[in-house]
């Protein structure tokens, strides 16, 4: 199988969000979907704030490990589609950088999905976030 | 994170016979990059998070990967 490429140079647009929504409707099995957007949180740090997460990967690695997720996501819950996109580069505070879609005929396998996967993805993915100052000062950010 | 530290993206370390799991490699790169004994990381092999005791391999890719930060 081919491996799918998560991966969007900088913010993901909320017109992209919704065309994803659109190429939905003509799969009528579907009743419900949960949709997760993670987005830059303008944070305060020593009297700094956060203007921009600057985002990498070790991509091929990452690419690997959210096939090997989405399969085991599969295998547990009742999904018809699941899709999962993460920025790279620069992302400005307020902008999405991760967008987490999935599909179920019914709500609860969808919700409860969603909760797996996006835990999943922030704790197994080796994507690395460099926390932009507005003096573009840096810190490294760690997921918690 | 590392990158900044060491100030380098990839290395080929050649080693000799005595080294024979990622625990006795990565003691020869703390040696050569001692900044990295401050760091937080994981050591992934042919990308997949490794256990130290783990042999090395011919051609093994090694990765040194700060705290994940995703989503």
């Amino acid at each position: 199988m081919k491996k799918k490429n998560v991966f969007i140079k900088g913010a993901i647009t909320p017109d992209f969000i919704a065309n994803s929504i659109a190429k939905h409707q003509t799969k009528t099995t579907i009743g419900a979907h949960d949709i997760f957007l993670g987005q830059v949180r303008a944070d305060e740090i020593d009297g700094k704030t956060v203007t921009a997460i600057e985002y990498t990967a070790y991509e091929e690695m990452a690419n690997t490990k959210f096939d090997e997720i989405r399969e085991a996501t599969f295998d547990k819950f009742d999904l018809t589609c699941m899709h999962i996109y993460h920025s790279l580069g620069a992302v400005k505070a307020g902008e999405i950088c991760l967008f987490v879609f999935v599909s179920s005929p019914r709500r609860k396998q969808a919700i409860k999905a969603m909760e797996h996967l996006v835990e999943v993805i922030k704790a197994e993915s080796p994507i690395f976030g460099k926390e932009i100052f507005e003096d573009e000062t840096h810190q490294w950010k760690v997921n918690n | 994170m590392l990158v900044e530290s060491t100030k380098l993206t990839q290395e080929t370390i050649n080693i000799s016979t005595d080294t024979t799991t990622i625990q006795d490699l990565e003691n020869i790169v703390l040696v050569k990059y001692p900044t990295l004994q401050n760091s937080t990381y994981n050591i992934a092999q042919n990308q997949k998070i490794a256990d130290k005791k783990q042999r090395l391999n011919n051609g093994d890719e090694l990765a040194f990967l700060p705290p994940f930060a995703g989503g």
